[in-house]
């Protein structure tokens, strides 16, 4: 007897993940996929031979919270502790595909640029909230949600440099997006991230930072969700 | 063997309730009469050695940049954590920053932190000063680091969360855990209202003046109502700091400064968010005679406070009814030297 249950007991897990697997046979898959001239971005993390002539990217990072899928108007899974930090400069995190489940019927994917208000003001928070990664404000509380920093000819500061650092949670100057896509039928889902859209929309030589909260981040947070589009073939 | 496996399941039960009941007791108690705090202690549960990690970070330069500023710089225990004769807190290399460092105490009751509410969690509030140019220079990441490769963090980290891994979030709720130890409770004020003792002649006088001019700012039993308010100071013009209204970016909220808790003011001059002035009496004088009108001047100073000198001098000794001497020098908040 006790053998038959430990038995099973081993053998369940592996009946769940067949059928798991199995579902509707489509492999889910979620990429994130920052642009330049519709040339992948390249984070050059040495800036000291960067000289401004040509505009170059140190650092890109930004948040993606909130995932959820959708079939219709019905939610049919959501993600719990659903807060990824996403750096260009690390290409394997701008993969997401590991974190949604398979077999699931979905037309829709939901989910928020950024951080949002609870866990804003939540305290210390761990993983990849913790402030160590860089992206929380220390001298007014609140996550950074977007993160660009990088050189260009247009800039009027110093060694050409412009700073982008979008976030803030209070009202009314909250700066998560909610962004929605559909999945289309192959639930292979390629999302660009337009960086020639972002800096197109400024006028650096004016505006070459943005790095408090308030109207302008709330603003250019708006400008950085239509960024985001899925890929088109 | 039934007898056996009963008398062996009832000692395994009385095991595990001691157990229990040796990791669950409160190291919190929220003092009679007062309201609930703001802290939710469910997500960071106070443990011994968590406090005591907090303590040994409070109080340990490795905060800062070069090694040579800690908490306890500008926050003593023994002047209610604040820095006695400086107006403005200072950092590193002889940084000078731009605010009074404030007094410490009854944190979990607070729901901003800094004279402008700038910080929204007890949490997160020594990022502030750790990541400040004027005050420790640092950041989280590299005092992470730091502690990482030292072997007596290491072992304090272990005992205090399990593991010997250091991360910002337990860094921060370490030192959190420490700061929200630290209650005052015990001043003669105290003693009174519960029937300890009782105010002299001067200080019932002062304890009266108190709740007619002061308190509905300054809200018993924290002595502050944990708003922000213009007291009708003048504009500084070299520090041209204008408060609240830097973090809400409301014209309605220039010139408001989080209300300070009275308890152990007698101890922790100078006053105001700039230090500006260095005694009670120059707080009361400007009280008397020194508001400056504005927009958003707070409503119940539009008339100043109508105080004589007598009434001065009363509620003055009112206000060292406040002092907290076992807090004050509390043996667990001091420097601890570690093995």
């Amino acid at each position: 007897m006790r053998k038959l249950i430990v038995c099973l007991l081993l053998i369940c897990p592996a009946f769940c993940r067949i059928e798991a697997q199995d579902g509707l046979g489509i492999k889910t898959k979620l990429q994130f996929i920052p642009v330049w001239q519709e040339k992948v971005v390249h984070i050059q993390e040495d800036a000291s031979g960067l000289s401004g002539d040509t505009v170059s990217f140190i650092l890109f990072r930004f948040y993606i919270s909130g995932l959820s899928l959708w079939k219709a108007n019905h939610q049919v899974w959501t993600e719990r502790n659903s807060f990824h930090l996403l750096d260009a400069g690390h290409p394997e995190s701008m993969d997401l595909s590991r974190f949604l489940p398979e077999g699931l019927d979905w037309n829709s994917i939901h989910f928020s640029l950024g951080i949002d208000s609870a866990t804003s003001c939540s305290g210390a928070q761990g993983g990849e909230l913790d402030p160590v990664k860089g992206m929380y404000w220390a001298w007014q509380s609140g996550y950074i949600n977007f993160k660009l920093d990088g050189f260009s000819p247009m800039s009027q500061a110093k060694d050409h440099a412009f700073h982008f650092h979008l976030g803030g949670y209070q009202y009314p100057y909250s700066c998560i997006r909610e962004i929605r896509m559909d999945a289309g039928p192959s639930q292979d889902i390629r999302v660009l991230f337009d960086l020639t859209k972002f800096l197109a929309t400024l006028n650096l030589q004016q505006e070459a930072s943005m790095m408090i909260p308030g109207a302008r981040a709330s603003l250019l947070s708006n400008v950085a969700a239509q960024c985001i589009y899925r890929e088109t073939k | 063997m039934k007898k056996k496996a009963v008398i062996i399941c009832l000692l395994a039960t009385s095991l595990f309730i001691a157990a229990f009941h040796s990791k669950t007791e409160p190291l919190w108690h929220t003092p009679a009469g007062w309201p609930q705090p703001v802290y939710v202690f469910k997500t960071n549960p106070l443990r011994k050695e968590s406090i005591y990690l907090g303590r040994i970070l409070f109080h340990d330069p490795i905060l800062s940049r070069d090694y040579t500023i800690s908490c306890a710089s500008c926050h003593l225990p023994q002047t209610a954590f604040t820095h006695v004769d400086h107006s403005l807190s200072h950092g590193i290399e002889g940084r000078i920053g731009m605010r009074n460092s404030p007094a410490l105490m009854n944190l979990a009751w607070s729901r901003y932190f800094m004279w402008d509410g700038a910080v929204n969690h007890l949490e997160v509030q020594p990022l502030a000063p750790i990541s400040n140019h004027d005050e420790m220079d640092d950041n989280l990441a590299h005092v992470v680091e730091k502690l990482n490769q030292s072997k007596p963090y290491r072992s304090l980290f272990k005992a205090a969360y399990g593991d010997s891994l250091v991360t910002g979030q337990r860094t921060l709720k370490a030192i959190s855990q420490f700061m929200l130890s630290l209650v005052s409770c015990t001043s003669k004020y105290d003693q009174v209202k519960a029937g300890k003792a009782s105010f002299s002649p001067l200080e019932a006088q002062g304890y009266l003046l108190f709740k007619r001019s002061c308190s509905s700012c300054h809200t018993e039993p924290l002595f502050t109502n944990g708003g922000f308010e213009n007291n009708g100071l003048a504009l500084d013009t070299n520090l041209k700091d204008l408060g609240r209204m830097k973090i809400t970016h409301r014209s309605s909220d220039s010139l408001k400064f989080k209300v300070p808790s009275l308890r152990n003011i007698e101890v922790s001059y100078p006053y105001m968010h700039d230090g500006r002035f260095r005694n009670l009496a120059m707080v009361l004088f400007h009280y008397s005679d020194g508001i400056i009108q504005s927009p958003t001047l707070s409503p119940v100073l539009k008339n100043k406070l109508p105080l004589n000198e007598a009434d001065k001098n009363a509620l003055i000794a009112f206000l060292k009814t406040l002092t907290d001497e076992a807090f004050l020098h509390n043996p667990e908040y001091g420097y601890h030297k570690t093995e």
